[in-house]
């Protein structure tokens, strides 16, 4: 169990990532990996928003994914989604999923997908970590973690020459890293 | 009236507000009419009751006893309704701020929970219901008048939204210990699993930079049993240097086996390599002491060779100096030339006065007489041989004093000479003695055996064999020292092995730990899962609720306005409801016929009058809308006509007339000439008791005077 050490090396990544490009561009980033992420399991990405809501829109199976991304960078700070980060997720049928996806950015960095439905009955009040972690959906968390692992242990040495830019066209293009 | 309420049938006040000595008030159920000027204590008698009941006063904090009486602050209230009556008595309990014991006792003397006989009363806080209403002198606990949310328990009971809102409320309860309570396990989850992957990541890192350069050696990681093998195995290799008694005992615990291991290791390393410190420190000393010995005996020699050479030198120069001579010779010889230096120059002396005298007395052409001889000599014969004898005397005197002279310069020199030989002799003398004395030092130095043999070569000899020793010495010393830095080494990689397992450890423990905040995160998940139902459903009531609301509120505002216009007849505001957008909060607004929406804020548009019956509105619109609201069917009224005219305070009268039926009253006014011309005309004589309050003493407190008007 020791000698899984890929969680680590991918936070040790994140953390030469970060040192590299800074704390402003990473949120960028973490979105542009996303996007990736979402490729990797088999989503069309249709939309990578650096500004304007929804940050990402993907299509998944038959339905739309609207996912708003949030790097949290600085430990166990509770964050809440905006009334209008919750709009821009809103599914627009029974097909569509809408996903507040939180990248914790600590040693071992992993994603929290928290369903549009769970946060909007909570009317706005603020979640650490921990409450993101219990509302988020654990089987699409734990996917999106995986993905990520291998995405920041395979590209370590190049990720900070993959700007939004390239991730996100690359991402459109349907081009995976 | 409607028997299912507790009616109030005595009062008793000691020590309360303005009261001493215990007081009754009779009331027998019926409504209370407490008549008198301001400030003789009516208010203290409402609040008695309301304080019997609530067990608080009106401002928070405000003291309940009077501080002037030293008897106890107290106050029971006798209750009924229909089934003997009940006795609930409130004392203040002294030195606790506002803190008070209640008690209620049965018709047999039987005590009983509060919260039992009278749940709600007991839940409730002071001044909610619609049937208890405080002075409008109490300022800092009025409601703005807009605020009936005091009567939403009389509007949903109405409605038949009790349970409802009731529901909601506790929901609303719930959701707030629910969420406090994901909060405060959020907090710890997430400062534990924070904690938990900063230490993980910090001896990932630990553990990846031991395996980079593994102390082991290479290979695959070992077990704990193969670090206790290697430790095993450095400690026999160390025995074999240290007392058996240092080897520690085999089946320790890693950590204690390596700490003993470091012990053995210092006995180890200091018993490898002190003797040969020693040794090698003693004959560096043997070393050094022989080399300055025969460095001492070198000086000698050199200088007394250096002496002998000299000394022989000056012999041959003293030789020189003689001339084959002796000192005393030379000695002589110089004392007979002077002797004849003396004679010349006195020889010469009398030839120059001689002289001086012939050439005073003799003329060239003068004869002369010799005076001695009797001769005639002619003067310038004499005067010539004088010359010439002179000139001879002259030089033979330089003659003389040259040789003197020479031969003095001779004895000096040969003096000196023979002088610094005899130095020289003593010197030689003096090395000699040091020789000797340091030849002693050195035999000693060699030892008994080393007497015949030569001094100098002997210590040679030893200084070499010495040198060699040291040699070795160092050798064995450097060997020392290298086994000692290779066990310290192997010691720091068994150590290094040693932390490598605690990491591993710690590591092992940290995941089990994981997996505990795993256990705990899950439990928060059911948790949120739990509280996002609760809220679901509370949200899915209140929309419920508040639609509920709003197609009865046109009844309800009905009967507000109804009230309102009775009470007041305002001109301009003939219209009161309850502001939809607010729901479920119960805010009222007034309007008018030609403007109906949005409405005014009361407190912003109605005058003193009207804002004070405003306030009354509900308890008169509400009391028709249910039987029984609350347990204790009592409603408080202090002062209720303040800045009301004659005509509104007798169409109050009559409004709580109408009330009186269902309820009963308690009602404090100054307006005593009003009250006592407006009772007769609207209440039964068996309904009511006048108390009038006719004079205050600080000793006796008010001064009551009960005039019973009828039975009832």
């Amino acid at each position: 169990m020791l000698e899984d050490t890929r969680h680590w090396e991918a936070g040790k990544c994140l953390e030469k990532l970060k040192g590299a490009i800074g704390l402003s561009e990473l949120g960028f980033r973490i979105q542009g990996l996303a996007a990736h992420v979402l490729l990797r399991l088999g989503a069309r990405v249709l939309q990578i928003n650096s500004q304007g809501h929804p940050d990402i829109v993907a299509e998944v199976e038959r339905g739309l994914v609207r996912i708003e991304v949030e790097a949290a960078i600085h430990g166990s700070r509770a964050r809440a989604p905006t009334e209008e980060d919750l709009d821009a997720i809103a599914p627009h049928s029974s097909l569509d999923k809408g996903y507040f996806a939180v990248a914790l950015c600590g040693p071992y960095p992993r994603w929290l997908l928290v369903e549009y439905e769970r946060l909007r009955r909570r009317h706005g009040t603020p979640a650490s970590p921990a409450i993101l972690q219990a509302l988020a959906d654990t089987k699409a968390s734990e996917q999106w973690t995986a993905e990520y692992i291998t995405l920041l242990t395979t590209h370590c040495q190049h990720l900070p020459i993959f700007s939004f830019d390239i991730l996100a066209r690359r991402a459109k293009e349907g081009r995976p890293l | 009236m409607n028997g299912r309420g507790f009616r109030l049938q005595q009062i008793k006040v000691e020590g309360f507000k303005g009261f001493t000595a215990s007081k009754t008030i009779p009331v027998n159920g019926k409504h209370v009419f407490i008549l008198g000027p301001n400030s003789y204590g009516k208010s203290s008698i409402v609040e008695g009751i309301r304080w019997g009941l609530f067990g608080s006063t009106r401002r928070p904090g405000e003291v309940a006893s009077n501080q002037g009486y030293a008897g106890s602050c107290r106050v029971e209230l006798l209750l009924e309704r229909g089934e003997g009556e009940w006795t609930l008595k409130r004392t203040l309990i002294r030195g606790v701020s506002g803190g008070s014991d209640a008690d209620i006792v049965d018709k047999f003397g039987q005590s009983h929970l509060l919260r039992e006989v009278l749940p709600q009363l007991e839940s409730a806080p002071a001044g909610e219901g619609a049937h208890m209403i405080f002075a409008a002198q109490s300022a800092p606990l009025r409601r703005l008048a807009e605020d009936i949310s005091a009567f939403e328990r009389t509007i949903y009971s109405y409605l038949g939204l009790t349970d409802v809102r009731a529901a909601i409320i506790r929901f609303e309860q719930f959701m707030e210990v629910q969420e406090n309570t994901e909060r405060e396990l959020a907090e710890k989850v997430d400062e534990e699993r924070s904690n938990i992957e900063l230490e993980l990541s910090r001896l990932t890192e630990q553990r990846r930079r031991i395996i980079e350069n593994p102390p082991w050696g290479g290979g695959s990681v070992p077990t704990q049993a193969d670090t206790t093998s290697r430790i095993e195995e450095f400690i026999k290799e160390l025995s074999a240097v240290v007392p058996s008694e240092s080897i520690p005992p085999s089946g320790l615990e890693l950590g204690f086996l390596i700490t003993e291991v470091e012990t053995l290791f210092e006995s180890a390393s200091r018993a490898k390599t002190s003797e040969a410190e020693a040794a090698l420190r003693e004959t560096e000393e043997k070393l050094k002491q022989g080399q300055s010995l025969s460095a001492e005996l070198s000086n000698l020699t050199w200088q007394i060779e250096q002496v002998e050479s000299e000394s022989t030198s000056t012999e041959q120069s003293l030789s020189r100096a003689l001339a084959g001579e002796t000192l005393d010779t030379l000695a002589k010889a110089i004392e007979n030339v002077e002797q004849q230096v003396e004679e010349t120059a006195l020889l010469h002396d009398l030839q120059k006065k001689a002289r001086i005298w012939l050439e005073r007395h003799l003329q060239d052409s003068e004869r002369q007489h010799c005076p001695v001889c009797e001769q005639e000599p002619q003067a310038g014969d004499l005067r010539g041989n004088l010359d010439k004898k002179i000139e001879q005397a002259s030089s033979r005197e330089v003659e003389i004093i040259a040789k003197r002279d020479a031969l003095r310069n001779q004895h000096e020199e040969a003096s000196r000479q023979a002088e610094h030989l005899n130095e020289l002799h003593e010197r030689s003398a003096s090395l000699q003695q040091e020789w000797e004395q340091v030849k002693g030092r050195i035999l000693q130095f060699l030892g008994p055996d080393s007497k015949n043999q030569d001094t100098s070569s002997a210590l040679q000899k030893h200084i070499n064999e010495l040198d060699s020793t040291k040699t070795i010495l160092e050798k064995r010393l450097q060997e020392a020292t290298e086994l000692q830095q290779e066990w310290k080494r192997r010691l720091d990689r068994l150590q290094e092995e040693i932390r490598f397992h605690g990491i591993q450890e710690r590591l092992l423990e940290l995941q089990k730990q994981q997996q505990q905040v795993k256990r705990v995160e899950e439990q928060l998940k059911a948790l949120t899962l739990f509280g996002d139902s609760v809220r679901t459903i509370a949200d899915a009531l209140k929309a419920a609720l508040n639609n509920t609301l709003k197609s009865d509120l046109p009844r309800i505002n009905e009967k507000l306005t109804e009230a309102f216009g009775t009470l007041t007849e305002h001109p301009a505001y003939n219209r009161v409801f309850i502001d939809e957008s607010s729901l479920p909060k119960l805010e009222l607004r007034v309007a008018s016929d030609d403007a109906p929406l949005p409405g005014w804020l009361p407190s912003q548009v109605l005058n003193g009058q009207a804002l004070n019956a405003l306030e009354l509105v509900p308890y008169f619109a509400f009391s028709e809308l249910t039987d029984v609201p609350f347990e204790v069917y009592l409603l408080l009224l202090d002062d209720p006509t303040q800045s009301f005219d004659t005509h509104h305070i007798d169409v109050l009268v009559a409004k709580l007339a109408e009330l009186g039926k269902r309820i009963q009253l308690v009602v404090a006014s100054h307006e005593v000439d009003h009250f006592q011309r407006l009772l007769p005309e609207y209440f039964g004589s068996d309904e009511y008791e006048v108390v009038r309050v006719t004079g205050f003493s600080r000793q006796e407190g008010p001064i009551l005077e009960i005039a019973h008007v009828g039975g009832y």
